[in-house]
């Protein structure tokens, strides 16, 4: 289980964005793993089933300590998004900016998705993680946050809109030239666009 | 990036969430700006997973054992308690499987132990009161030898002490009233005499000692 324990904190992270709340979750998870190890079904994966336990873990320990921030960013966000005014016409697409693989090294990248991920509300942080980092089914997630599906892929994809602004604004990757060229860049592979990274 | 091209239905389907009939549906639609679109949600899921990779590295292996050793201290803990219960219950059960034969006898042994306790005890009644008689008929010889050889020591119990109090009080025959008060007068009764069922008290007039007089009580 010790293979796991990285990828399981960073599981815990990005719901908690705390440090140590991350480990003592973690630390929880392994000991009910240990616990209820006789009564894991083999219905899922053990992987499935580890990420459900932190997954439980993790909302109930959002719901217990009420650290809810403030959401007028998010908000803000949100609605500039369901317009689609602000993303994609005044920054350049993420994509444009190369090869995830080799970009996504760049400590300022690893920071900006950090930052991002702080800025969200615990909700859009939950599906980003529950879809992006764990996988997690829509069902899965709507049973998970006690929602409807429909409701999954709405948050899920304002949680998306919200974290691509973020992420665009904290890197202040502006497009140089007109309004006009992120779109036409963005329809182009993503290897020419390395070319115009600052 | 096109707006149009944005949206929820895109979005299930990067996620492989719509059935063959939408999924077929939106694969037909498909522009370049939805492609262009897909590409960031592609980008965005490794930033994702990578940066908080990255964050998981920043946590040195030390800090890792730590927190082992402290569930392994949980777990055995949980298995001290587990263990204590489970012996305290088997204790028990072992205890209650041993004697389940042997209710139903002793049950009737003991309801027979209580019949014969009630019955002795109701027999010893009875002779309890003639005791004292009988022991100071046949051993008060032996008593007063007792008495002489140990005269400091304390009764052996309360029938010899009920025995000697018995031998303290005065007998029966014995006048105790010594005075009398008969038609005005006073006097000292002198003897009391029984004769044919009539008791005759032969007394002293207090004024006149020498005057005999009988009076037939």
């Amino acid at each position: 289980m010790v293979r796991y324990q990285r990828k399981v904190y960073s599981v815990a992270f990005g719901y908690l964005r705390n440090q140590e709340d991350a480990l003592d979750v973690v630390q929880e998870a392994f000991i009910k793993v240990h616990r209820y190890l006789a009564k894991f079904e083999g219905n899922s994966s053990f992987y499935t089933w580890l990420y459900r336990i932190v997954t439980n873990l993790c909302i109930d320990h959002l719901r217990k300590s009420k650290r809810h921030r403030a959401l007028e960013f998010d908000d803000k966000l949100r609605h500039e998004s369901k317009s689609g005014e602000t993303l994609g016409t005044h920054h350049r697409p993420l994509s444009a900016m190369g090869d995830p693989a080799s970009v996504l090294q760049r400590q300022e990248i690893l920071d900006a998705v950090q930052d991002g991920l702080q800025y969200l509300s615990d909700k859009h942080r939950a599906v980003i993680i529950m879809r992006e980092l764990q996988g997690m089914s829509y069902a899965e997630m709507a049973t998970t946050m006690g929602c409807s599906k429909g409701t999954i892929m709405s948050r899920l994809f304002h949680a998306r809109r919200n974290m691509q602004k973020i992420l665009t604004e904290k890197l202040e990757y502006q497009p140089s030239a007109s309004n006009k060229e992120p779109a036409e860049k963005s329809k182009k592979p993503m290897k020419s666009a390395e070319a115009v990274m600052p | 990036m096109n707006p149009v091209s944005d949206n929820e239905n895109l979005h299930a389907y990067f996620d492989g969430e719509l059935q063959d009939e939408e999924r077929k549906a939106v694969e037909a639609m498909l522009t370049e700006d939805a492609e262009a679109t897909l590409a960031e949600l592609s980008f965005l899921r490794q930033a994702i997973s990578v940066g908080l990779e990255a964050e998981a590295e920043k946590i040195p292996e030390a800090r890792f054992e730590q927190l082992w050793d402290e569930v392994e201290r949980t777990l055995e803990r949980d298995a001290r308690l587990q263990q204590a219960a489970d012996s305290d219950v088997s204790l028990w059960s072992r205890v209650g499987a041993f004697f389940k034969p042997l209710l139903a006898p002793t049950a009737a042994l003991a309801g027979v132990a209580a019949a014969a306790v009630i019955y002795i005890g109701s027999g010893e009644s009875e002779p309890a009161e003639n005791t004292p008689v009988s022991v100071a008929s046949k051993d008060e010889p032996a008593q007063a030898a007792a008495d002489e050889t140990m005269p400091l020591a304390p009764p052996q119990d309360d029938r010899i002490a009920a025995h000697v109090e018995a031998d303290e009080m005065p007998s029966n025959s014995e006048a105790e009233i010594q005075r009398i008060e008969f038609g005005g007068k006073t006097g000292r009764i002198d003897r009391i005499e029984s004769k044919q069922g009539i008791t005759t008290v032969i007394w002293i007039d207090d004024e006149d000692e020498t005057l005999d007089s009988e009076r037939a009580l």
